[in-house]
């Protein structure tokens, strides 16, 4: 394994350090949006591997995550298990259930895929409703059981830190674990079958990825995070219900990865923060005299819009303005602009209009040629 | 099941899936022309059926001149979409662009609710409850109007398509770009085109929804994606397709409706929305293109 | 080898943006709640109350399908608060102040919602929705909070946490079916519930109307939201029979929808519902005459401008006029006035008792054996959890397009049935 520059390491130690600061200086109220961040962005995180990498466009991880969360919840409350049972368990039935969508949708494509797998939120909906014995039904199960916590060390209660600082730690530790999990197979052999797949099924499929396995595994892998994310969406929230899974989470999901970057693990990490931060930060000033005079709460209220409608405005500009400006994303912002300042910096290579940044998840070379075997 | 209850469920079926045609058209005229999901159709739908309250009944004029007039309207925000956002993204960037339609569709909901409040508003369309008595089953006026407004959307699409030379350029478009343009045909002008044309389905689409007793609300937002199933049933690129596909899962859902709680009791009352969703499932096994569709079809 | 971030400089671009969000919300911890803290005159500071004002939460929806069901309420609390305020307060010395959340009709988002807002507040004025008032339920009873929901789902009744500001639903349906029975002809009642809870508690009521009122009962129909055609719903009411259906759920297009599936059907059957104040939206609609001739609700009191019966309805009417002239004054409207009465009476016994914690408003509440509704509606007989009763009265309003409000009282003060007088409201274990 190759060292890590220097630059890179300091960037790492800076991040490091920004994880271990924040909940020293931050309310808890914001340390709470930002755990709920952090759980999104492992959701994404597997979605991006699914969509911008091997992409197969799906609206269904909202559907793995609540049944992680469901898992989380009923084995905790109802069964008494511990983290150490009931995350495994939920991982595996995600899995398992992607793997059978996988399965279902290696002959789809495009749009056709994207409605298969809004039918699978639809079936969720319908389970989550209609399971009361093990879901509650439209009111929602309690959670409070679904403990973060290995053993003795209860992640919820780090020393003598409020419950929102620890799961900041606790949550923000997982998501680069799950980076650092997730890089490593987009960097791999299964990560440029993937990128193969996306780029052109029938050519991958000639030099010997075969098409179908990389399909479900990518499916799998996606899912399993999903419902891991469930599982700590169940434990950070304490309450779960079926509305919390639906369409507009897919949405939301959606949007995450790619404002940040469709195709990139890092897109997926900062476009959580943005999506649902930015959500919840526009909620909290709804009260504040930066918006209150056009706010209002009722149709008969002074004032121009609702705090709901509002949020829902913010919501739809913000993907449209990016995505308008920056298709790639706000990394792929960057990244355009660091390419046009390093282009004038020095004589740029002949590829420089190619923005090889840009694209640089995409490997260099074929698959296959790197481990000198083709089938 | 007696004779008259199948007929009349038979019938609300169809009144049903005639929404989920309608607003299915809209949709695949885009893909036809663009090959992009487009979810903004949703946002047509919405101010088709506001603005037709607001000419009509807000500010008099009579119902055709109100659909009409808020066509017009919708089919212009549509091309301003196309110009300003969707010119900027390129073929290769299908999912932001659909994302990018899914944000308008947002801001749409919100502009709505914003300019026309949250009560909802009746449309004040000349069909009301009226029901036509036939053969003992009740069929409501307005569902039999959406029904040939449908109709002739689909008659003009095809003849647009076949038998003009917009409508060539655009099937050009579509099977091959490069080509199209080496033949000096303006993809950009197609485009416009296209979405001019669902602006304006999206519109009457819109006001046909809202003819319907509950009148105009914030639940049409919802409309566009309750026909999503039907426009992947009937095949992405098939307008006849898009008729089709609406009205059979309209059939499934309401006969659904009718026989679940009799006879699957224990299956629940929400197995009904779910039913078009396995229809179509099973159906894209078998036929991954679905019933009329033409596009290339992966074999894994 | 490829970082994981893509790109040496990645994971400092990732850094220089997390550092400027976080710049933009504030640094600083504080490790308090607020409420607590300064003394302010002879009643002593405690949370939702700072020696000087009292502060009131309210979890709403402002946007969304079911946001016009919650906007009137709103309304009314708000106009309550305007007018409480001028007459100097609670007890004309402590006004009232109100943060509000919005929640999406989301029972998590509600959970979320509670938390950041417990600490400030000295009772829930609304929680808005039946599954968001219950997912609170068990924080509500740890942290001796009262709410009062947006919701008469029989449940709450006798729970020391809740104060409903109307009749539970399942008094409301003995009522109004006992009365449909007595005026339109006694015939099988059956049920129509929106998909879900709504339907359960219908079944259940319909299930206990059969036992105790020895009604011939039939089925109870699922209503779905999804769906805008509802004709085999209701096909298959008139299948079985029903001659009188007791209707209940939201939002607004499910019920105007399964009354036009009704109207296009010819069905000819009386549709009973809960006190509600959809009809108004409806006045213009083309199924308003089916409903004239088909449709009764339930009603704990009267409508806007029945100064005759209810002496406290000039107060509202003026308040109306100076606030929210504008918002019509239907039932929820009033609703939201009358919740506010309740709080306004628990506050002030809780000050007469020189308590405003926590402890001191719930033993206020216990303590308060009647609610002065001003006629406006009838009260309950209240008290601790178990020993509440349901008010000894009702009313019935029908469709009438004369009135601003859509409906107009067709009957006021009737007894209450002994079928809803009797209804065991289940008592929490404590």
């Amino acid at each position: 394994m190759a060292a890590i520059g220097p630059k890179r390491l300091i960037g790492y130690g800076a991040l490091a350090l920004l994880w271990l600061l924040v909940p020293l200086y931050l309310q808890d109220a914001t340390l709470n949006t930002l755990s709920y961040c952090a759980v999104f962005a492992i959701g994404s995180i597997g979605l991006t591997l699914l969509t911008g990498y091997a992409g197969q466009v799906s609206l269904a991880q909202p559907f793995f995550m609540g049944v992680g969360a469901y898992t989380a919840a009923w084995l905790s409350t109802e069964h008494g298990l511990p983290f150490l049972v009931f995350a495994p368990a939920a991982i595996v039935l995600g899995g398992l259930l992607g793997a059978a969508a996988g399965a279902v949708a290696t002959r789809l494509q495009g749009s056709e895929l994207a409605v298969i797998t809004l039918g699978l939120l639809v079936f969720g909906d319908y389970l989550f409703n209609e399971v009361v014995g093990i879901t509650g039904g439209e009111n929602g199960t309690s959670a409070a059981d679904a403990d973060l916590a290995i053993g003795p060390l209860n992640f919820e209660e780090i020393g003598g830190f409020t419950r929102d600082q620890s799961l900041f730690w606790a949550l923000w530790a997982l998501v680069a674990l799950i980076a650092w999990l997730a890089s490593n197979v987009a960097r791999r052999r299964p990560g440029r079958a993937m990128i193969a797949v996306r780029d052109g099924a029938r050519a991958a499929e000639a030099i010997g990825v075969d098409v179908r396995m990389a399909k479900i595994k990518v499916f799998t892998l996606a899912s399993a995070m999903g419902a891991f994310c469930g599982v700590l969406y169940a434990g950070l929230q304490q309450y779960v219900t079926p509305v919390d899974f639906d369409i507009f989470a897919a949405i939301l999901f959606a949007a995450m990865i790619i404002i940040g970057g469709v195709d990139r693990i890092a897109g997926a990490i900062l476009g959580a923060i943005i999506v649902w931060g930015g959500q919840q930060w526009v909620s909290e000033q709804a009260d504040s005299s930066l918006l209150s005079g056009i706010m209002k709460t009722t149709d008969g209220d002074s004032g121009v819009i609702t705090v709901g409608a509002f949020n829902t405005l913010v919501f739809g500009l913000l993907i449209v303005l990016v995505l308008t400006f920056e298709p790639q994303g706000l990394l792929g912002l960057w990244s355009r602009l660091k390419a046009r300042v390093a282009g004038r910096r020095r004589p740029a290579p002949a590829l420089a209009g190619q923005q090889p940044e840009v694209v640089d998840t995409t490997p260099a070379e074929p698959v296959g040629t790197e481990e000198g075997s083709i089938r | 099941m007696s004779a008259n209850e199948f007929l009349q469920t038979f019938v609300s079926g169809v009144s049903l899936g005639g929404t989920y045609a309608i607003v299915a058209l809209g949709f695949v005229i885009v893909f036809s022309a663009t090959g992009i999901l487009n979810f903004a159709q949703g946002a047509f739908v919405i101010f088709g059926a506001y603005l037709t309250y607001q000419l009509g009944s807000a500010w008099g004029l009579p119902f055709a001149l109100a659909v009409l007039g808020s066509m017009l309207i919708c089919g212009l925000l549509a091309v301003s979409l196309e110009m300003a956002i969707m010119r900027n993204l390129t073929m290769k960037q299908e999912f932001a662009a659909v994302m990018v339609t899914a944000g308008v569709l947002f801001c749409s909901e919100a502009i709505s609710v914003t300019i026309w409040g949250i009560q909802p508003l009746n449309l004040g369309d000349p069909w009301g409850l009226r029901t036509v008595d036939v053969f003992g089953a009740a069929v409501s006026l307005s569902d039999i109007w959406t029904l040939i407004v449908s109709a002739v959307l689909l008659g003009a699409t095809f003849a647009f398509l076949n038998f003009t030379r917009g409508g060539l350029a655009m099937r050009a478009c579509v099977v091959d770009r490069e080509a199209a343009v080496a033949q000096g045909i303006n993809p950009r002008r197609v485009s416009a085109v296209a979405w001019a044309v669902a602006g304006a389905a999206g519109g009457v689409a819109g006001a046909m929804l809202a003819t319907g007793t509950a009148g105009v609300n914030q639940s049409l937002a919802l409309a566009s994606f309750a026909a999503l199933p039907a426009m992947i049933l009937g095949g992405l690129d098939s307008p006849a397709g898009a008729i089709v596909g609406g009205l059979i899962i309209g059939l499934i859902q309401q006969f659904t409706a009718l026989l679940q709680p009799e006879y699957l009791e224990f299956l629940g009352s929400r197995f009904a929305a779910l039913t078009p969703y396995i229809v179509l499932t099973i159906i894209l096994l078998v036929r991954p293109r679905g019933l009329f569709g033409t596009r290339q079809v992966q074999r894994f | 080898m490829r970082s994981i971030l893509g790109g040496s400089r990645q994971p400092v671009a990732v850094l220089a943006l997390c550092l400027a969000m976080l710049a933009l919300v504030a640094c600083g911890r504080d490790d308090g709640g607020s409420g607590g803290g300064g003394d302010g005159g002879d009643l002593a500071t405690a949370p939702g109350f700072d020696g000087k004002r009292f502060k009131l939460g309210l979890i709403t929806v402002t946007s969304g399908p079911v946001a016009g069901a919650n906007a009137p309420s709103l309304s009314g609390i708000q106009t309550y608060v305007k007018a409480l305020n001028e007459r100097g307060g609670i007890a004309g010395k402590y006004p009232v102040d109100l943060v509000l959340r919005d929640m999406q009709y989301d029972p998590a988002k509600t959970v979320q919602a509670y938390n950041a807002t417990k600490n400030d507040v000295a009772m829930y004025a609304q929680v808005f929705g039946t599954p968001m008032t219950k997912a609170i339920l068990p924080q509500l009873r740890a942290d001796k909070i009262i709410a009062v929901p947006g919701s008469a789902d029989g449940s709450f009744f006798q729970d020391p946490n809740v104060m409903l500001p109307s009749s539970p639903y399942e008094t409301q349906m003995a009522n109004v079916v006992d009365y449909a029975m007595k005026k339109r002809g006694r015939g099988k009642v059956c049920g129509a519930g929106g998909e879900g809870a709504l339907a359960e508690t219908v079944k259940n009521g319909l299930e206990y109307l059969r036992e105790e009122a020895g009604y011939e009962t039939g089925p109870t129909v699922s209503l779905p939201t999804s769906s805008s055609n509802l004709t085999p719903q209701v096909q298959q009411l008139r299948r079985e029979g029903c001659k009188i259906i007791w209707m209940i759920a939201t939002p607004v297009p499910t019920i105007s929808n399964t009354l036009s599936a009704a109207a296009r059907l010819d069905y000819d059957a009386t549709w009973t519902s809960t006190n509600t104040g959809f009809v108004a939206a409806m006045k213009d609609s083309p199924v308003f005459d089916y409903m004239k001739e088909h449709y009764l609700q339930a009603n704990d009191g009267t409508l806007y401008g029945d100064t005759d019966n209810a002496p406290g309805m000039q107060a509202l009417m003026d308040a109306h006029q100076k606030f929210a002239k504008d918002t019509l004054p239907e039932w929820a409207w009033m609703n939201g006035w009358v919740g506010m009465m309740m709080i306004e009476q628990v506050l002030e016994k809780a000050v007469e008792m020189g308590d405003v914690s926590r402890e001191g408003i719930m033993k206020a509440s216990d303590s308060i054996t009647e609610f002065d509704l001003g006629g406006i509606q009838f009260s309950p007989k209240w008290g601790p959890a178990g020993e509440r009763e349901v008010p000894a009265k009702f009313g019935v309003m029908a469709p009438d397009d004369t009135s601003e409000t859509g409906v107009s009282v067709v009957e006021y003060g009737l007894d209450a049935s002994p079928a809803a007088r009797e209804f065991p409201y289940p008592t929490p274990e404590k």
